[in-house]
């Protein structure tokens, strides 16, 4: 029996969740924007940061939240490292080599999790799992919606940090023409290198929230890519404002997929949506995205 | 022309044979059932390959095939009691529908190339989950195969059994390969790789050779799934539409060597069984489950980075060295290809009226009417951005008008596409050129003269081409390695080789020296007095004027001027055009030399 009360439960779950994988697909974007690089392993990354989060609080104790910060660093410096050693070789190679040398990357990230971790579900207990806020009568989870906020806040920064400032400038004009970018005194490669480590970094943050509410599995990684994939096809590559809505209507379409339909089906309306807006919008549904 | 070599395929299946005899015997059942799982992959990846390699087509989704194989089998197993060897073949039937479906729009519209993949990655989830939630399938717990000693239900005491049939499979898949590698479809496949543009101008249907060579992939890709599903007696979605299955093929593909025939082969040889040495014979806990799938990722990576055309491909030079055979006789004439008769001098050939075309804001061309007479050059000078290459994009099928007629030899041509103006008569050449980078001088015409000739009658036709245009010394060495001049040569004779009527040639002298545009001018020259109808726009002005008995002057998108070069040299619209107004009073008019 689907009620008013449910759906408005659903819409706000999915909304919220939506903004966690929305920052998920903006790193993705941003990353392919001045890349021009689709990283197949990027999913895989943010599980390195989620068994990082699951590590750091079995050793230390330390909250999800708190861990953000401290994986910080270390994403970005493996960003950092898989530029140059990986993706940089091949970035004059064309898009589906490139994609072959990041399933590369998921594939032993995937594998070397499996061994460390084992096949089991690792989470992180916490006070705030259950936690939820009524609201008439609708249900908010608050882990949830603490990671709505983190992702906006980070979401909001980086915003502000490309749109604001001088480094801002240099990302924009590289992605927008890397070797007009060069003439005019833009260090492309400087650039690249950052905006990819970066790219990497803000996904411990995605890791400390899902962590509060989630478990993981070595097998998250490529779900998680392709999830980010697919919301970023869905806003257009490159498009960052287009990766941020498709985030949410991805998170709301999940939602209501799983109201109305067989909880093992639901899944496939998202794929429906994907592959309708690969082919009748290759450019994403605002249009605004490069050519895919 | 070469395809895939024979003796290569046949030595594989000396191997597979010679390696089905003796490692069940010499290492027991463990590497028996390791060696029926390696062969598996490698029949899939030969399959896959046919799109990802020869095609150039990759997919990320061929689990979906694999996956429809497997369920359609079961499915018609279960419910109706069919034989698995029926249901292997009905389960290919419908994976070959599942690929029109695929492949439709993808390459109706000649979306990108990873548009394709990741659509195929979309259709496959959509099927991993869909099939989840359908109970007649097991839904997401999947099914158990009824287990019993019947080979006609695919049921074997012997397990040696699946062994010989993988083993048929693959070779059945490798000579397959070869076979298609040498027809004309094989050929088509691998210009399409090489360069889309160049296969549709030379008259190649891109749409049904792509769709074809999923097609075949996709049945072979089923029949493997059929063939796992019996082996391991179970089925559940992700173990028949797992996105690392698909993953698995590339990865096997692109480290044994994509393109390549033996690459496919020689990846899942290498790793499949490297895999499963390390995960038992050296660590033997379950901690280490993952090692395989580290050694593969490694493997993929270490192969991009080190050694971009895999295991095969650079212990071949990308198995294709262009070996330079002994030298041939001259051809007789008696072999030259017949031509189509001329068309009578004098009729109209093409009809333009008012053709119109934007894109987004820029009206690149305004209502722009024009005829060509049978066995005239018609020149079509003007600036840059006159509008001249879109003309003859509309013209050639690569571009549509929005609105004008276009007709030739009295039937209507606008709206047909690349390879359908190209078998109606019309040939072109590409401004900025357009090679198969991969093909050598000689394959190229040879490819274009496919289209139109018998086999015979296209090799003929390709030499006397490569010797009329000074290519014929160059025929073995690759396109990517031609000087420009030479590749201009080439565009031309490659029009040729389709066998026009009439032929568009789209700036071929530019960048050239004044002595390679003497050579070309000549030879243009010598084409109509063969009878064939050429139109052609130049920025070498003088050239036009020299050949052209009429010249058709554009600027901005629309016709300011038709007629003789004299007149129109000396029209004041067509000098303000080049050179502004103030200069026209000053302008030099060049003195054209008397065309015939």
């Amino acid at each position: 029996m689907i009620t008013g009360t449910l759906l408005v439960q659903a819409l706000i779950s999915g909304l919220l969740m939506g903004g966690i994988y929305a920052l998920v697909a903006l790193a993705l974007a941003l990353a392919f924007g001045v890349l021009r690089v689709l990283n197949f392993a990027h999913g895989d990354l943010l599980m390195v940061a989620m068994y990082g989060a699951v590590v750091l609080h079995r050793w230390l104790g330390l909250h999800p939240y708190g861990s953000i910060l401290v994986l910080a660093v270390p994403m970005l410096l493996l960003g950092w490292a898989m530029f140059v050693g990986l993706i940089r070789p091949v970035q004059r190679a064309g898009v589906l080599v490139q994609a072959q040398m990041t399933l590369g990357v998921s594939f032993v990230i995937q594998s070397a999790a499996l061994m460390i971790f084992g096949a089991d579900l690792l989470n992180i207990r916490t006070d705030l799992e259950m936690s939820v806020l009524r609201v008439a009568g609708v249900v908010v989870s608050i882990p949830l919606a603490v990671g709505f906020a983190v992702s906006l806040l980070i979401s909001g920064i980086l915003s502000w940090a490309l749109l604001g400032t001088d480094a801002g400038r240099r990302v924009r004009a590289t992605a927008q023409d890397p070797d007009m970018a060069r003439l005019c005194g833009v260090d492309v490669e400087r650039t690249q290198r950052w905006v990819f480590a970066l790219s990497v970094a803000l996904l411990a943050g995605v890791a400390g929230c899902l962590m509060t509410f989630t478990y993981v599995v070595p097998t998250a990684g490529l779900q998680y890519s392709v999830l980010a994939l697919l919301v970023v096809m869905l806003g257009g590559l490159g498009d960052l404002k287009g990766a941020f809505l498709g985030g949410l209507l991805i998170g709301v379409a999940e939602a209501l997929a799983g109201v109305f339909l067989n909880s093992a089906v639901g899944p496939a309306v998202i794929y429906v949506l994907f592959g309708l807006t690969l082919l009748f919008r290759p450019r994403g549904l605002f249009s605004r995205g490069m050519e895919a | 022309m070469k395809g895939y070599s024979i003796r290569q395929a046949i030595a594989a299946a000396v191997l597979i044979w010679a390696a089905v005899l003796m490692v069940p015997e010499l290492l027991g059942i463990h590497w028996g059932n390791v060696l029926v799982l390696t062969l598996l992959w490698a029949y899939l990846c030969v399959a896959w390959n046919l799109t990802g390699g020869m095609l150039g087509q990759i997919s990320f989704g061929h689990a979906a095939f694999f996956g429809i194989g497997a369920y359609a089998s079961t499915a018609l197993l279960i419910r109706f009691g069919l034989s698995p060897w029926l249901g292997m073949l009905a389960g290919g039937a419908v994976a070959v529908l599942a690929a029109f479906l695929v492949g439709y729009i993808p390459f109706r519209w000649r979306l990108t190339h990873l548009v394709f993949a990741l659509f195929t990655m979309a259709f496959d989830f959509v099927l991993l989950y869909l099939v989840g939630g359908l109970s007649f399938l097991g839904d997401v717990n999947g099914l158990y195969l009824p287990v019993g000693t019947d080979p006609w239900m695919f049921q074997f005491a012997d397990r040696s059994f699946y062994l010989t049939t993988i083993a048929a499979l693959l070779t059945l898949a490798l000579f397959l390969t070869v076979a298609l590698s040498r027809t004309a479809t094989g050929q088509f496949w691998r210009a399409i790789r090489e360069n889309e543009e160049a296969a549709a101008a030379v008259g190649i249907n891109l749409f049904r050779m792509k769709q074809a060579g999923l097609a075949i992939s996709a049945f072979l890709t089923a029949l493997g799934g059929t063939f796992y599903v019996q082996y391991v007696a179970f089925i559940d979605p992700h173990s028949a539409f797992g996105m690392d299955i698909a993953i698995k093929l590339i990865l096997f593909t692109v480290v044994g060597g994509i393109g390549t025939l033996l690459g496919p082969l020689a990846g899942a040889v290498v790793l499949v069984p490297l895999g499963e040495i390390l995960r038992t014979e050296l660590t033997g806990g379950p901690g280490f489950a993952g090692i395989s799938g580290l050694v593969y990722g490694i493997a993929l990576i270490g192969v991009i980075l080190a050694a971009p055309h895999g295991l095969v491909g650079s212990f071949t030079g990308r198995g294709r060295k262009a070996a330079v055979p002994a030298e041939e006789g001259e051809p007789s004439p008696g072999v030259a290809a017949p031509e189509k008769p001329a068309a009578p001098s004098g009729g109209t050939l093409l009809e333009v009226a008012g053709l119109d075309k934007r894109f987004g804001g820029v009206h690149a061309v305004k209502d722009v009417s024009f005829t060509v007479e049978a066995g005239e050059i018609l020149g079509i000078i003007g600036p840059n951005g006159a509008g001249k290459t879109t003309v003859f994009a509309m013209l050639s099928g690569f571009q549509q008008p929005d609105s004008g007629r276009i007709r030739f030899l009295g039937r209507p041509i606008e709206g047909l596409e690349p390879h359908q103006a190209c078998r109606a008569g019309i040939a072109r050449t590409f401004q900025i050129t357009q090679t198969f980078p991969g093909f050598t001088v000689l394959e190229t015409v040879t490819t274009a003269a496919w289209a139109g000739h018998s086999r015979h009658a296209a090799d003929a036709a390709a030499r006397r081409l490569l010797q009329e245009t000074g290519l014929w010394p160059r025929r073995h060495i690759l396109c990517a390695n031609l000087t420009l001049a030479e590749q201009r040569r080439l565009e031309i004779a490659r029009a040729l080789a389709t066998q026009p009527r009439m032929l568009l040639l789209d700036e071929v002298m530019a960048g050239l020296t004044p002595t390679e545009i003497q050579e070309v001018v000549a030879y243009v020259a010598g084409l109509r007095e063969r009878g064939l109808t050429v139109v052609m726009t130049e920025h070498v002005v003088r050239v036009v004027m020299n050949l052209c008995r009429r010249v058709l002057v554009l600027d901005a998108g629309e016709v300011i001027a038709l007629g003789t070069p004299e007149a129109v040299s000396r029209d004041p619209k067509v000098i303000e055009a080049y050179l502004g107004r103030k200069s026209a009073s000053s302008m030099q008019v060049p003195a054209p030399a008397s065309s015939s």
